[in-house]
C-alpha cells in the first residue's frame, strides 16, 4: 500500500478515535459526584446532644454534596480561645471548609479573618462576614429577640420582673438576641435583671429567679436550664431551642412559648454554602431563617411537628 | 426564488462539469449510503429508546410492584394485630373482671420491632388498656385526635393515618417517635354490657422507610415516595428537607394520577413518574425517574452512534474513492491515450482493460484509429499517384509537331545531299530524346537539363538556318544541382516560335543558370517583339483560355513548366515572365537547390 493510502487511512482514523474519547469522556463524567470534601464543624458547646437536629441536617448535606464531615467540639462551652485554637488547626490541617458556631465575635475575629483567607468559613447563630466570614446561617436575631420580648409581654405585667439568661457571654448573635428581648422588655416597663448563670440550683440559690415573673433563655442549654429549675411558684419560661427536653418542657407547661427556627435546614444550609463556597459554585440564595412561635397548644401542629422533631433515620 | 433555483442548478452544472467521473462516482456513492446510515441510524436510535422508555417504565412498574407487595404485606400485618388484639383480645374479655394490659404486652413484644404501641380507648377517649407505655399524658385528649375521630365516624373500617410524632403517653426519655396509626372501632364488654371504644396500633415509621427506601430504580437520581390518597407525604428519602422547605415534591399532582406511568415537568425538570395505588389504604407508591438518567444513557448512546456514522462516513469516503478510482482507471487511461493521439503521438497503447465496456469502446477507438490511419494513408497515396499521373501528362504534352518538322528536315537535307547536317541533326535529335527520357525519372541533374536545352537549340538553329544564335552558360557549381526535367525546353520553343521566327539572323537566346540564395535560377532571354502585359498576364494563369493542341503561341508550354514546378516544390517556385513589346522577353524559372541527396526525396515519388 502506497503511503498515501497509509496516510488517507491512518490520519482520519486516529482524528476519529481522538474524537470518540472526547465525545465519550465527558458524557460519562457529567453526572458523576464531585471530589469529597473535608469539613470541619467547630461547635460552641461540649454537648452536641444540643444541635443534634442541626447535624442531622449537616450530615443529610454531607451525604448529598460527597462532603466528610469533622464534628470538633469544644471541652468547655463557649470557649473562644479553644475554637480560635481549632480554627488554626483545622486551617493548617487542610480542611478543606469550616463552619463554625462562634462564642465571641470579638474574641474570633481575627482568627475567623486570618481562617477565610484560606478556606470557606461559614458561621452559625453569629454573622462574621464582616470579618471575613464566606457566609451565615441565622435567624434574624434582633427580630427573634423583639418577637420573644413581645410576647413576654403578655405574660408579665408592667412593672414585674424578667430574668434574662445570658448563658453566651461576649459579643454572639444569642446576646444580641437577648439585647433585642431586653429592649422591647424595658420600653414596656418591664424590670430587667440579667444572670451569666449555667447552674439550675445555682440560679436558685441567686434568688433571682424567685423574683421573676417570667425568664428567657436564647439558647437550647440555656432555656433547658430555665425549665429544670425546681422552684414554687414555677416562672413563665420563654426561649429558643428544639431538643426533645425542650418539647417535653412545653408539653409539661415548664415552659410557656418558644422561638423555633428548622434547625435541619440551618445545619443543611450552612454545610451546603461552605461547600458551594469551597466548590466555587454558585451559592444559594441564604436568606435570613424564619422562626415560629410555638407553645403547648399548637406544638403539634403539623407544622410544628416537623419544626421541633426531625423524621429520623 | 426561481431565479435561485437556476442559479443554483447553474452552479450544481457547472460543478457537475469541472468534476472527474471519480469524483462524481464517490461523492454519489458516499451520499447515498450516507443518507442510508443515518436514516438506519435515526430508525434504530428511534427504536430504541422507545423500547428504553418503555422497559424503564416497565421496570419502575415491577419495582413498585414488589415494594407494593412489601407495603402491603406490612400494612396486612399490622391489620393481623389490630384483628388478634380485637377478635382475640377484647372481644374475649370482660373489663369488668379482667384487664387488657397483660395481652396486650404479649402481643406487643410479639413485634416490638414494627410497633410503637398498642392502646385500646373508651368511647370518650379515656384510656382503657395501653402498651409498653401506660400513662396518657395530661396534655393529651385522645377523643379530639383524627385517628380517633375517623374511627368513631366509619366504625367498620379500619384507618391507616398519616405519620406523625406520637404525643399520647408519658415517655421518661422524652421520646418523640413518628408513627403510622392503624385505628378501628371496638365493641368492648364490660360487666357483660356492650360499649363503644377505639383501639389504637402505632407502627413505627422505620418500618415503612425499610420498605421504601434503597430502591433501584435504574439510576443514581430515581428514587420513590409514599403518598395517601390527599397527597400528604408519608414516606420520602428526603421527607425532612420537603418539611425543612428546602426541596419541593410533585405529591398533590400525583395524588390525582391512576395507577400508570405518565411524563411530567415539575420545577423545570422533566421526569417519568410511575404510580402505583396501595390495596385497601388509598396509599400511593409513586416511582420517579429523572430524564436526566434515562439521557445519561441516550447520550452515551447518541455520542456512540455519532461516532459510528463518522466512522462509516469515513470508511464509505476511503473506500469509494478507491473503488471508483477503480472502476474508472480504465476510462482515465483511455481518455489518456485520445489526448496523446489527438496531440499527434504515433504509438499509442489504447490496451487500457477494465470491465467490458470499456474495453469493447477501446478496441474500438484503436480499430477506428487503425482504419483512419489506413483512409488517410490511401488518401495521401491516390493523391501522390494523381499528381505523378498529372505530372505524366504534363511532360507528355511536348509538341509533337517538333519530332514530324525535324524528321521532315533530315528528310529533307538527306534528298539534298547534307548528309552531314542530316547527321548533325539526327544525333542532336537522338541525344534529345535520350535526356527526355532520362530512363523514367522526372528530376534530372541540370548539367543534362542544359545539354538538353543545347540539343533543342541546335535542332531548331538548323531549321530555321541560323536566324539566331544562341548560347548557354551555367554558374560553377549549378550544374551539378537537380531539376525537374524538360522546363528549359517548353520556354525555349516560345522564344523560337514567338521571338525568333521573324528574325534576320539577329535574333539572340542567352540561357543562363545561377544560384539565387538557397534558390537556383535558369534564365532564358530573347531579344524578340516582346509581350504587353496583358498577355503576359494571361501566359501563366492556369484558367485562362487553351489554344488548340499543336498551335504555336498558346503559352500551355509556360503553365505546364510553370505547374509542375509547383506541384513539386510548392507554390514558391515556378515561372516568372518580364517582357515589355519590342523589348524582348526574359523567362525565370526558379527552382530549389538540389543536391543528389535532396533530390532523392523527389526521385522515389517517381517509382510506381
Amino acid at each position: 500500500m502506497k503511503r498515501k493510502v497509509l496516510i488517507q487511512l491512518a490520519v482520519p482514523l486516529l482524528v476519529l478515535c481522538a474524537l470518540f474519547f472526547l465525545l465519550t469522556y465527558p458524557v460519562g463524567q457529567s453526572h458523576s459526584r464531585p471530589a469529597p470534601l473535608e469539613l470541619s464543624v467547630i461547635f460552641r458547646e461540649p454537648d452536641g446532644d444540643l444541635w443534634s437536629t442541626a447535624r442531622q441536617g449537616m450530615e443529610q448535606a454531607a451525604s448529598d454534596l460527597n462532603v466528610e464531615l469533622r464534628f470538633l467540639l469544644p471541652t468547655k462551652a463557649n470557649a473562644a480561645e479553644e475554637q480560635r485554637t481549632l480554627l488554626s488547626r483545622e486551617v493548617e490541617g487542610g480542611s478543606g471548609a469550616i463552619l463554625l458556631i462562634p462564642a465571641d465575635r470579638a474574641a474570633l475575629a481575627q482568627a475567623v479573618s486570618a481562617a477565610a483567607e484560606k478556606v470557606p468559613l461559614v458561621t452559625l447563630e453569629t454573622d462574621m462576614t464582616a470579618y471575613g466570614a464566606t457566609a451565615c446561617v441565622s435567624p434574624d436575631n434582633a427580630a427573634l429577640g423583639k418577637t420573644l420580648g413581645k410576647t413576654v409581654l403578655n405574660g408579665v405585667a408592667e412593672g414585674g420582673t424578667v430574668l434574662l439568661l445570658c448563658s453566651v457571654p461576649g459579643d454572639n448573635g444569642v446576646g444580641e438576641r437577648l439585647e433585642a428581648a431586653a429592649a422591647v422588655l424595658k420600653a414596656a416597663g418591664r424590670e430587667v435583671v440579667w444572670s451569666t448563670s449555667t447552674d439550675p440550683e445555682a440560679l436558685t440559690r441567686e434568688g433571682r429567679i424567685t423574683q421573676a415573673k417570667a425568664v428567657m433563655g436564647f439558647e437550647a442549654s440555656a432555656l433547658e436550664m430555665a425549665a429544670s429549675v425546681e422552684n414554687q411558684p414555677l416562672p413563665l419560661v420563654y426561649g429558643m431551642g428544639s431538643t426533645a427536653s425542650i418539647a417535653a418542657g412545653l408539653e409539661q407547661s415548664r415552659i410557656t412559648a418558644i422561638a423555633a427556627q428548622n434547625e435541619f435546614s440551618a445545619g443543611y444550609l450552612a454545610v451546603e454554602a461552605a461547600v458551594t463556597a469551597a466548590r466555587h459554585e454558585t451559592p444559594r440564595s441564604v436568606e435570613t431563617l424564619p422562626f415560629s412561635l410555638v407553645r403547648q397548644e399548637n406544638m403539634y401542629q403539623s407544622k410544628n411537628q416537623k419544626l421541633l422533631f426531625p423524621v429520623t433515620r | 426564488m426561481k431565479e435561485r433555483i437556476r442559479t443554483l442548478r447553474r452552479r450544481w452544472q457547472a460543478l457537475y462539469h469541472r468534476s472527474s467521473i471519480q469524483m462524481v462516482l464517490s461523492l454519489s456513492f458516499t451520499a447515498v449510503a450516507v443518507v442510508g446510515l443515518v436514516a438506519l441510524g435515526l430508525t434504530l436510535f428511534l427504536r430504541f429508546s422507545h423500547l428504553t422508555n418503555t422497559q424503564m417504565a416497565e421496570n419502575s412498574r415491577r419495582v413498585l410492584s414488589q415494594v407494593n407487595l412489601n407495603l402491603d404485606g406490612y400494612l396486612r400485618g399490622m391489620m393481623r394485630i389490630s384483628d388478634t388484639v380485637y377478635y382475640q383480645v377484647i372481644k374475649d374479655t370482660d373489663l369488668a373482671q379482667e384487664s387488657l394490659v397483660e395481652p396486650l404486652d404479649l402481643l406487643y413484644e410479639g413485634s416490638r420491632d414494627s410497633l410503637v404501641s398498642i392502646a385500646v380507648f373508651s368511647r370518650e377517649g379515656g384510656l382503657i388498656a395501653a402498651t409498653p407505655l401506660a400513662a396518657l399524658k395530661n396534655s393529651v385528649a385522645p377523643e379530639r385526635e383524627s385517628w380517633f375521630v375517623t374511627a368513631q365516624q366509619k366504625i367498620e373500617n379500619l384507618h391507616f393515618s398519616t405519620p406523625h410524632v406520637q404525643n399520647l403517653f408519658e415517655d421518661p426519655d422524652y421520646r418523640y417517635r413518628w408513627v403510622v396509626s392503624l385505628s378501628r372501632q371496638v365493641e368492648l364488654t364490660r360487666s357483660g354490657a356492650i360499649e363503644g371504644g377505639v383501639l389504637l396500633v402505632d407502627m413505627s415509621f422505620g418500618g415503612i422507610e425499610q420498605i421504601c427506601k434503597d430502591v433501584d430504580l435504574g439510576g443514581r437520581q430515581g428514587y420513590l415516595y409514599l403518598i395517601d390518597s390527599d397527597g400528604e407525604i408519608i414516606y420520602h428519602p428526603r421527607q425532612q428537607l420537603i418539611y425543612a422547605g428546602l426541596l419541593e415534591e410533585n405529591n398533590l399532582a400525583a395524588s390525582i394520577y391512576r395507577d400508570g406511568s405518565y411524563t411530567e415537568t415539575f420545577l423545570g425538570q422533566h421526569r417519568q413518574v410511575t404510580v402505583k395505588t396501595v390495596g385497601y389504604t388509598g396509599w400511593k407508591l409513586v416511582a420517579v425517574v429523572p430524564s436526566e438518567t434515562v439521557w445519561d444513557d441516550y447520550g452515551q448512546l447518541i455520542a456512540f452512534f455519532f461516532f459510528v456514522v463518522l466512522f462509516s462516513v469515513y470508511l464509505l469516503v476511503f473506500v469509494n474513492l478507491r473503488l471508483s478510482g477503480w472502476i474508472t482507471a480504465p476510462v482515465k487511461k483511455l481518455d489518456r491515450a485520445v489526448k496523446e493521439l489527438e496531440a499527434g503521438e504515433e504509438q499509442v497503447d489504447f490496451d487500457v482493460g477494465g470491465p467490458y465496456e470499456v474495453e469493447h469502446l477501446s478496441h474500438s477507438i484503436q480499430s477506428m484509429v487503425s482504419t483512419l490511419r489506413h483512409l488517410m494513408d490511401d488518401i495521401i497515396q491516390q493523391e501522390e499517384q494523381k499528381r505523378r499521373s498529372e505530372l505524366d501528362v504534363l511532360q507528355s504534352q511536348i509538341n509533337p509537331h517538333f519530332l514530324y518538322n525535324t524528321l521532315d528536315s533530315v528528310v529533307w537535307m538527306t534528298e539534298n545531299g547534307k548528309t552531314e547536317d542530316a547527321v548533325v541533326m539526327l544525333t542532336s535529335l537522338a541525344r534529345f530524346f535520350r535526356i527526355s527520357l532520362s530512363r523514367g525519372s522526372s528530376v534530372i541533374p541540370i548539367a543534362d537539363e542544359l545539354e538538353h536545352a543545347r540539343n533543342y537549340l541546335t535542332i531548331q538553329k538548323m531549321r530555321y538556318k541560323n536566324k539566331f544564335s544562341a548560347d548557354i552558360t551555367a554558374e560553377e557549381g549549378v550544374e551539378a544541382l537537380y531539376t525537374v526535367k524538360l522546363v528549359i525546353q517548353p520556354v525555349l520553343e516560345n522564344a523560337i516560335y514567338h521571338g525568333m521566327a521573324y528574325a534576320d539572323g539577329d535574333g539572340e537566346i542567352h540561357v543562363r543558370a545561377f544560384r539565387s540564395g538557397g534558390d537556383v535560377i535558369i534564365e532564358v532571354a530573347d531579344n524578340g517583339p516582346g509581350m504587353p502585359e496583358s498577355v503576359v498576364a494571361s501566359l501563366l494563369d492556369q484558367n485562362g483560355p487553351i489554344a488548340a493542341a499543336g498551335a504555336k503561341g498558346s503559352g500551355i508550354g509556360f503553365r505546364n513548366v510553370d505547374r509542375r514546378l509547383r506541384l513539386t516544390f510548392g507554390p514558391s517556385y515556378g515561372l516568372t515572365i518580364l517582357s515589355e513589346p519590342d523589348d524582348g522577353t526574359t523567362v525565370r524559372i526558379r527552382l530549389p537547390a538540389l543536391s543528389a541527396e535532396a533530390a532523392q526525396k523527389y526521385r522515389k515519388e517517381d517509382r510506381p
